[in-house]
């Protein structure tokens, strides 16, 4: 059978989700697992760790389904969960800059993208060595996520000033982090040098 | 103080993907540090929107797990269900024999065995008239409220001369 679930958004198939459909459940676990995973792996997690905190976070999700309003962002509610079960993974494991990420299979890309891939990855580990938890989680659904400030505020369960002072604070030290670094770090984004 | 403040201002206005308000663009015109700071915030929001998402090929594993939840769940309900059910049927059968009680002390003029055969009928012609939608999750308590109507109907029928 054919189904036009690709086409669908979110909210509509979380609301089917609700109707007791696993198959748009699916979907979404497909929309997500990696997002999901990412988020709690560079929020501190271990490879392992951060795989069965993504498996909880579905389990929990589809186990809560029926309390989603779809009226709301589901990818909010869905990275507030995540954002527990990487608290948990934390409480865990004492957190150790989150070790080597799996590599990505991207062999053909251009090297001037590759180059900013690798600049973009030390800058996401300096971000995750020198940022608290919460500045760090606001960066990452900020920029990595690209959610709005009313969305990092119900992942964060916080005001939307609060999630603007912490992203200013994020991006304050960073660049403060940046400067300090031996040899210090250049951002070749826009010919801009931090 | 007042740079921190115009630098939070201009830090907010990105974040909420707003222009910079007029003054404050004057403001960044003005002094080459707000200018420093808004260009490398610009860069910097740049440079981290290319996080490093990673793949980990974890469909199969969570979607097994999602189904084992479920299926966890599901006894659970069906257990709750069951009691439900079994209630209900308590409650129809006592309801179905005080009604023939007292249907049989009241009118002279009827048969003896018009009770035993309304439930008998009862029994029968239920499952036809609820939706099917409504009777198919509940098929095995169903099958014991006709069992315990039947043996209603065997008690009343031994119960007459």
């Amino acid at each position: 059978m054919v189904n036009d679930f690709p086409s669908m958004t979110d909210e509509d198939l979380a609301r089917k989700s609700q109707a007791g459909s696993l198959a748009a459940f699916e979907e979404l676990v497909h929309r997500y697992e990696n997002r999901i995973y990412s988020f709690i792996f560079h929020s501190g997690g271990h490879d392992a760790d951060a795989r069965e905190a993504a498996q909880d976070t579905f389990v929990r999700a589809f186990a809560a389904i029926a309390q989603f309003d779809p009226t709301r962002s589901f990818a909010a509610w869905l990275f507030a969960i995540a954002r527990r079960k990487a608290i948990d993974c934390y409480r865990a494991r004492i957190p150790s800059g989150g070790g080597e990420p799996p590599e990505e299979a991207d062999p053909d890309d251009p090297a001037e993208l590759l180059a900013r891939r690798e600049e973009a990855r030390e800058l996401w580990r300096r971000a995750r060595q020198s940022l608290p938890d919460s500045q760090f989680q606001a960066l990452w659904l900020r920029y990595a996520e690209e959610m709005d400030l009313g969305q990092i505020a119900r992942v964060l369960g916080k005001t939307q000033t609060h999630v603007k002072v912490l992203l200013f604070r994020a991006r304050q030290k960073l660049a403060a982090e940046l400067q300090s670094a031996s040899p210090p770090l250049t951002l070749s984004i826009n010919g801009a040098i931090l | 103080m007042k740079s921190w403040l115009a630098k939070f201002r201009i830090s907010a206005a990105m974040d909420a993907g707003e222009p910079l308000p007029k003054s404050l663009r004057r403001a960044i015109a003005a002094d080459p540090e707000l200018e420093r700071f808004a260009r490398r915030t610009g860069a910097l929001g740049s440079a981290l929107r290319n996080a490093p998402q990673t793949s980990a090929d974890l469909h199969g594993g969570i979607m097994r797990a999602v189904r084992a939840g479920a299926q966890r769940e599901q006894p659970r309900r069906a257990f709750g269900a069951g009691w439900l059910a079994a209630g209900a049927s308590a409650a129809a059968v006592a309801g179905v024999c005080l009604w023939i009680s007292f249907h049989h002390l009241a009118p002279a003029s009827r048969q003896p065995l018009d009770g035993a055969v309304m439930v008998l009928e009862m029994g029968e012609k239920l499952p036809n008239t609820m939706p099917s939608l409504v009777m198919a999750p509940l098929s095995n308590e169903w099958a014991r409220v006709d069992h315990d109507l039947q043996s209603t109907t065997q008690v009343l029928l031994a119960s007459f001369p």
